[in-house]
């Protein structure tokens, strides 16, 4: 019998076992051709394999055909990706025996791998031994070389679209495919390179989980990269996901955007979170609808290090996907939901509640071609750091205020001022705040003043409410809330509080308060539609390198065992350069 | 929904309820169809409005007698204002103050309905706070920031309970 000793990667800060292996019992047990994995410390003169173990580690060498888990659950977090790797390794008609010193919930029994394994017999009346009877699902799917790129698309400026889809056919890949949902804008370069199929929807809402799902219905290969269309993907993907291996699970590349013009202020931007409740004990999973949603946004969420993992709280922020297509065929989107219903949130752990996981692999990442505000608070995210401590977290150059930031909006100033003037119209404010809107520099902060002023000067009455809140929401924040700030709002609206109460409200909304902190004396509008694009140079080669510096020894909750070198090619390759 | 909020003084209210004549100056009350309603004219039933809602006209007199009774009453109309428009029904909702100083709180629930704040002598809602938190995060960061913030609450919660 081989042993395989596991170790909880000690950077984690997570607690030692107390348990010791009883090396004779077991090979007493006469298990023939078995590989025994144990976290427990294990008392040999023999020299025994060891690994370190964490969120990111794939276990691929292990070429025994019989497995015993030994208190692998008890033992690590990381109990459901060894069980996901181990299984999908093992041959058929070969066993896997599985020993808990507790009472735990028997993860084989759960719907992804239930029909593959079939309980055999208990040893010793703690020793479970089943038997491979059939192939999981995704092995089927087997091999790396066929991809499908499938990208939800709006009707809007395709200006990022544009950008994704020509890094897309930029990758070296052996077989790829690109498979737009929705109706594309007519500048789109190259609808000659990809396939659009229709959404089927009426055009006013973002269906977003329909169309992921027609999008993979629509795949003719077996693995399937869903991406948003503002998602750069590394020029290295091939070789990335080669090097993390096949039969993964619901993977995602860790994500950045970039706050600045040359690549100074890099932020954690929708890749991996983990959600501190267990959203199965709060609502039933399997039939979430959007009454759930007001439940779901009051959960506390924030970034997962990707080197951690916490199963059943972990998932996929929905920007990007890495999937095989029989997966995402058997466990669909829920298309009870929209965009911004929380749908990333209730499929994660939907599907950790079938017994699939979701992590990251660490070998690329992706940037983001623009962000929403609502996604920062001030600058900082909320994050599980490496330790497991939830702290605020961002670039320590953030605080400085001269270094020149992207656009906040994709509209220009002028439309931003025609918005707010028609905002300001409608709601009867007067002559004079609409002669301030129209003379109004549109500087972040002239802006928001300018918005105090129009809030302090219109009139609502109280049955228009909700009509008066979207305008607000497309009129004057130009970007959608939070669902869980829009509800907060609504409720101060709708209650007894007096007027001015309800005005301050709004002005100081979170989301407007963080757009103020974009920019003060600068414009939050874009002046031409490539000012996101960076231009190289000295200072964007020296932003890299200290974005670089940064992110791999400073920034918490991020997650590079490259060198240093490859960190900042990670980022340069991914970089959004002018043209 | 049209809302009206009018004032009429407790004398003008006895002389409605005892001369037919008086109807020419509660005008709503000439649509038979209106379901009247009276909030403080028995103290004791004031917390159970048992509103039918399926009609389409309403009126409702409001009688306050100092501002303590108006602050309750204040939020049962609010209360049933809302009802109104959750139900999603084109209502006709009159409510009469009756009071002496029936103007004021006209004025202040017009502009409650109205979400007008022009009355208001500062036009201050919150900005410098805003603005200040935004250096403050900026500059200082997060930890200092929301301790400060915190510090703030504490101190305020002291100076109300005193």
């Amino acid at each position: 019998m081989n042993i395989i000793h596991c170790k909880n990667d000690k950077n984690l800060s997570l607690k030692k076992t107390f348990r010791t292996l009883d090396n004779k019992y077991y090979e007493d047990l006469g298990l023939d051709n078995t590989t025994l994995i144990t976290f427990a410390k294990i008392n040999s003169s023999n020299k025994i394999k060891s690994i370190i173990i964490n969120g990111t580690k794939r276990l691929a060498n292990i070429t025994e055909e019989n497995i015993f888990l030994h208190n692998i659950q008890c033992d690590s977090p990381f109990f459901a990706q060894i069980l996901w790797d181990i299984t999908h390794r093992l041959k058929l008609d070969r066993y896997i025996y599985i020993e808990e010193d507790l009472k735990v919930e028997s993860f084989l029994q759960k719907e992804y791998y239930r029909n593959s394994f079939e309980l055999i017999e208990v040893i010793d009346s703690k020793i479970y031994k089943y038997k491979k009877i059939a192939p999981l699902l995704i092995e089927k799917d087997q091999g790396m070389n066929y991809w499908s790129f499938c990208l939800p698309v709006g009707s809007d400026d395709p200006i990022f679209l544009n950008r994704c889809v020509e890094r897309i056919l930029d990758l070296d890949i052996p077989h790829k495919e690109i498979i737009l949902c929705g109706k594309p804008h007519a500048d789109f370069e190259y609808f000659q390179y990809v396939e659009v199929i229709d959404d089927e929807g009426d055009g006013k809402s973002n269906h977003l989980t329909k169309k992921k799902n027609l999008l993979v219905k629509s795949a003719n290969y077996e693995n399937v990269c869903i991406l948003h269309d503002r998602v750069l993907l590394p020029l290295n993907f091939f070789s990335a996901v080669c090097e993390f291996g096949d039969h993964y699970p619901l993977t995602a590349f860790q994500s950045f955007y970039f706050q600045d013009r040359h690549n100074f202020l890099p932020r954690k931007y929708s890749d991996f979170n983990t959600i501190a409740q267990d959203l199965t004990q709060e609502i039933d999973i399997n039939s979430v609808d959007k009454k759930d949603t007001k439940l779901i946004s009051k959960l506390f969420y924030c970034y997962q290090h990707p080197a951690r993992s916490s199963f059943g709280h972990d998932y996929l922020t929905g920007s990007l996907y890495l999937t095989k297509k029989s997966l995402w065929l058997k466990y669909p989107q829920n298309e009870n939901l929209f965009w911004n219903d929380y749908e990333d949130i209730e499929y994660g752990i939907r599907m950790s509640s079938y017994g699939i996981p979701s992590r990251i692999n660490p070998h690329a990442i992706t940037q983001s071609m623009n962000s929403r505000s609502v996604i920062h608070y001030y600058g900082y995210v909320a994050t599980n750091n490496l330790k497991g401590r939830i702290t605020m977290s961002r670039c320590v150059l953030e605080r400085l205020p001269f270094i020149k930031r992207k656009p906040l909006f994709r509209i220009s100033k002028e439309e931003a001022r025609q918005r707010i003037y028609t905002f300001a119209r409608k709601y009867g404010a007067s002559k004079q705040t609409l002669l301030l809107v129209s003379c109004s520099s549109m500087t972040g902060l002239s802006r928001f003043l300018i918005i105090k002023k129009v809030i302090g000067d219109i009139t609502v009455k109280l049955d228009k409410i909700e009509s008066f809140m979207k305008d607000f929401s497309f009129y004057i924040l130009c970007e959608s809330m939070a669902p869980n700030e829009y509800d907060d709002i609504i409720r101060t609206m709708f209650s007894s509080a007096s007027p001015k109460v309800k005005k301050k409200t709004l002005v100081m909304s979170f989301i407007l308060n963080n757009q103020l902190f974009h920019s003060f004396t600068s414009s939050p509008f874009y002046k031409q539609n490539d000012d996101w694009f960076i231009e190289r140079g000295f200072w964007s080669w020296l932003g890299n390198v200290i974005s670089a510096i940064n992110l791999k020894y400073f920034i918490p909750g991020v997650y590079f065992p490259q060198s240093l070198k490859k960190v900042y090619h990670c980022l340069k390759d991914t970089t959004l350069w002018k043209t | 929904m049209k809302l009206e909020i009018k004032g009429i003084t407790e004398e003008e209210y006895g002389l409605w309820c005892n001369s037919s004549e008086y109807n020419k100056e509660i005008d709503v009350i000439q649509s038979d169809k209106s379901i009247i309603t009276k909030l403080g004219f028995n103290l004791e039933e004031v917390k159970s409005f048992d509103l039918d809602l399926t009609h389409d006209s309403y009126i409702i007199f409001v009688k306050v007698h100092n501002d303590k009774t108006y602050d309750i009453y204040r939020e049962h109309l609010i209360t049933l204002i809302k009802m109104m428009i959750l139900t999603r029904k084109e209502y006709f909702t009159c409510i009469y103050i009756v009071s002496d100083k029936n103007q004021d709180y006209k004025n202040e629930l017009n502009n409650f309905f109205n979400l007008n704040t022009h009355y208001e002598k500062s036009q201050r809602y919150g900005e410098l706070v805003a603005i200040i938190k935004c250096f403050s995060m900026r500059f200082i960061g997060f930890t200092i920031t929301n301790l400060i913030i915190s510090m703030v609450n504490v101190v305020q919660l002291i100076i109300k309970k005193k």
